[in-house]
């Protein structure tokens, strides 16, 4: 068991533990909502180390984060446990444990940061990624090895629901190269729809400054819920703030929904409606809006807002053609503030 | 020849029995001091904590309790509790405000969360509301 | 003489003493095990109904009452939730204006009972509101004061005449399409009835119920009273106890259970049926009845009429009230003199 960081010790042996916007305040004995992180006689512990439930090497496509690097391999890790619980999460066998102990040291792979950094060089990945399950609430351990990989020259992401308060981006910021966060509603109301949480002005906020203080590249992605949050108006509100707050060059996935446990009785999301949000955001001014999890759809490539030509093709997270260079488009020369 | 000839086995065995009545009762009256309130609070109707209500200054409580459809915070502070922040929609759980006395209740009902007083020197009942 | 107590010296041996000495502890520690168990009670604490039931039960059989009270309980939820799209209410309002749709007996029992209580509050309680309360955003949480036009349109739909029982074939239907069925003020008390009867049928020691507010107290002992409190309606803490005997049904209604603000204003979700606007005469009315949903239906109908009023239709109906204004001014009816005490604050 490691000691965590970011906690600050309270009377009676208690701790707040500082990482995520739940700010839990954990008594002797017990864990955070996130139930990894356990108070033991007034310290606060991670019970996550390096226990690592599944890791692959993936195109960063996959992530999905399509303007930085486009094409590269990015070795990608995934512990257990989360810190929300989503209806209809797709890793739920991972994010979702109750018996954490036994379950970590039985099925899981511990792979030290070290090792981490050595086997991405090894199977030649260009980046390492957090991903799978919420890395937030694995943050001891990322954070030792996106320190580790940046001297390696490798470049680091986060696949994250955001909830990282502003001290854990103090704290990792220097080290983290992506923060492709999840911004799942515009709204209070619908946000706990899919999961409790006491607000989501947090999760925006946080995104903005990994950006404003750190220049960290940022990606957003909604996952379009048919009846959920699939409200267009609000999510014009969304793409507004992105607009307004993150830049017009800040690539916007609509990926369609897949049902899976609580909400296996919904259907996918209908194609028609990916379009008319895609097209939404377009006219509110985002320039690089893309539709996921929708195989050899055109909105999946990459169009240059000023010659409107198609300059990268993607055929799921393969890159087919890629008309750039320098971040800018081979055909008219308009920056596409694609990092490479 | 007297009534109550006993072995010395058996004198024990009296002993024993006599003072562990004594004790268990007196442990009872001394445990249950009559001014002693405590916080109780249910999810989903059984029990996820109880906490010592004291009217000490200083000496503040915030928990996080945590249902199965959501979560809400508890502060407990100067013999008073309240909820500062519930992920429910109507938040009328916050807006009950504080309570202290024994009988008193806050209820969440979209979270399935009840946090009452009680005390052993109530005489009420239960309340009406 | 001298022969039977050299026999009685004789046959009482000191060993046939101690012995004797004891079985008469064990007995005593058993009487007393006996009795501390048969007053030990049960608490349980259920959400269903839409609300939260506490219920304590003391006695020996009390594990079997409990089970009782919860099936019960479940069971009329799944009659009367309209928020269940499978119970019978959630039925007859999908098919309104369309079909009439067959129930269950006790669906037809609460909704007669209702018709009755609507001609006997005249018209202040009417399950026929449904309209209403989706109106002003109490269903679904979406607060909204709407205009006088949407209420007086909606007005049209809340006709208890539309409501057709059918006894015979036990069908239910509503004559107009949008009329809705809310059983919010009687559905509780109708419960607490059902409760009452499985506690006198089990002979139960001794039982306080409290359904969302809705208060029952039972005992074996007819002498015995229970202490209930009137939660008071602008800080904690009660306002008044009624020192009540077994088989009293309490109920309260207040506009600090479900409300929302606007402009300063508190709309609350007990709606007159007559103007279609939230009652704001009192803070919390309170009914003392000896029977559950008239209990029930008449802190509403109180609610709503107001102090003066209240007092009238409790005297007809021989049953207690208790109301709180907005300047915390209680009043209460005659009957309750002996029986309420009103808490000092300071």
């Amino acid at each position: 068991m490691d000691e965590a960081l970011l906690y600050e010790t309270l009377d009676g042996k208690r701790v707040r533990c500082n990482l995520c916007n739940f700010r839990c305040v954990i008594a002797d004995g017990k864990t955070g909502i996130c139930k990894v992180r356990i108070n033991k006689d007034g310290k606060l512990f991670t019970l996550l180390n390096s226990y690592v439930s599944s890791w692959a090497l993936d195109p960063i496509e996959k992530k999905p984060v399509f303007h930085f690097y486009p094409g590269s391999p990015v070795l990608s890790f995934g512990t257990w446990g989360c810190n929300f619980r989503c209806r209809g999460c797709q890793n739920y066998e991972i994010s979702r444990i109750n018996q954490f102990e036994s379950d970590l040291t039985l099925e899981s792979e511990s792979i030290t940061p070290d090792e981490a950094v050595k086997l991405a060089m090894e199977y030649k990945a260009k980046g390492i990624a957090w991903t799978y399950n919420e890395p937030t609430i694995w943050f001891e351990y990322t954070y030792k090895t996106a320190e580790l990989a940046k001297k390696k020259g490798l470049y680091t992401v986060y696949v994250t629901n955001g909830s990282m308060t502003k001290e854990g981006v103090e704290t990792i910021g220097q080290y983290l190269d992506v923060f492709r966060v999840d911004i799942k509603a515009f709204s209070q109301e619908t946000y706990n729809r899919i999961t409790p949480i006491f607000d989501f002005h947090k999760i925006l906020e946080t995104t903005v400054f990994a950006k404003e203080k750190f220049n960290i590249h940022v990606e957003v992605v909604t996952n379009i819920i048919p009846t959920i949050n699939d409200n267009i108006d609000e999510l014009r509100g969304l793409a507004n703030f992105i607009r307004d707050n993150l830049g017009k060059n800040t690539p916007w996935h609509i990926t369609r929904f897949y049902p899976y446990l609580d909400l296996s009785n919904l259907p996918p999301t209908p194609v028609e409606t990916l379009e008319n949000i895609r097209d939404m955001g377009l006219e509110e001014g985002l320039n690089f809006v893309y539709i996921g999890n929708v195989l050899g759809h055109p909105y999946e490539d990459t169009y240059c807002p000023k010659c409107k030509r198609r300059v990268i093709k993607r055929h799921g997270f393969q890159v087919v053609e890629n008309h750039t260079h320098d971040g800018k488009c081979d055909f008219c020369g308009e920056n596409l503030d694609i990092t490479e | 020849m007297g009534l109550l000839q006993l072995r010395t086995g058996d004198k024990i065995i009296l002993i024993i029995v006599i003072v562990s009545l004594v004790c268990g009762i007196s442990l009872r009256i001394l445990f249950a001091n009559g001014s002693s309130k405590i916080v109780l609070i249910m999810v989903d109707g059984k029990l996820f904590e109880e906490i010592p209500l004291s009217v000490n200054t200083g000496h503040n409580e915030d928990i996080l309790v945590e249902s199965k459809e959501g979560y809400l915070s508890v502060e407990i502070s100067n013999g008073k509790v309240r909820v500062t922040d519930s992920t429910c929609k109507d938040k009328l759980c916050i807006k009950e405000g504080e309570i202290s006395k024994v009988g008193d209740t806050i209820i969440c009902l979209p979270n399935r969360i009840s946090i009452s007083i009680i005390g052993e020197n109530s005489n009420i009942d239960t309340v009406s509301y | 003489m001298t022969e039977s107590v050299i026999f009685v010296e004789r046959t009482l041996t000191s060993r046939n003493k101690k012995v004797l000495l004891v079985l008469t502890l064990i007995i005593v520690v058993f009487l007393l095990w006996f009795f501390y168990r048969s007053n030990a009670s049960t608490t349980s604490q259920i959400y269903s109904m839409n609300t939260i039931i506490d219920i304590e039960v003391s006695g020996m059989n009390r594990q079997e009452i409990v089970s009782q009270i919860t099936e019960e309980i479940n069971n009329l939820n799944g009659l009367f939730d309209d928020f269940n799209p499978k119970s019978d209410i959630s039925l007859i309002n999908n098919k309104a204006g369309i079909i009439s749709v067959k129930v269950s007996p006790d669906t037809i029992d609460i909704l007669e009972k209702s018709k009755e209580m609507y001609t006997k509050t005249y018209g202040k309680f009417n399950v026929m509101v449904g309209p209403l309360m989706e109106l002003w955003g109490f269903k679904t949480g979406d607060y909204r004061v709407p205009s006088k036009e949407q209420i007086d349109e909606v007005l049209k739909l809340t006709d208890i005449n539309d409501l057709i029982i059918d006894k015979t074939n036990l069908t239910v239907f509503l004559k107009k399409k949008g009329e809705r069925l809310d059983l919010g003020g009687i559905a509780k008390g109708y419960t607490l009835d059902k409760v009452y009867a499985i506690l006198k049928e089990n002979n139960a020691k001794k039982a306080v119920i409290n359904m969302g507010g809705n208060v029952l107290v039972y005992s074996e002992n007819s002498k015995e009273t229970f202490n209930v409190g009137i939660k008071h309606p602008r800080a904690d803490g009660i306002i008044a106890v009624l020192k009540v005997k077994s088989g009293t049904f309490i109920a309260t209604s207040g506009d600090y259970e479900r409300y929302f603000e606007e402009n300063g204003k508190r709309y609350c979700h007990i709606i007159d049926p007559l103007t279609g606007y939230p009652a704001d005469f009192l803070t919390s009315a309170t009914a003392v009845t000896n029977e559950g949903y008239l209990g029930d239906v008449l802190s509403t109908a109180f609610f709503i009429l107001g102090e003066e009023k209240s007092l009238v239709f409790a005297k007809d109906l021989a049953v207690g009230s208790v109301t709180v204004d907005g300047n915390l001014n209680i009043h209460y009816s005659t009957d309750l003199s002996g029986v309420i005490t009103i808490e000092n604050r300071g």
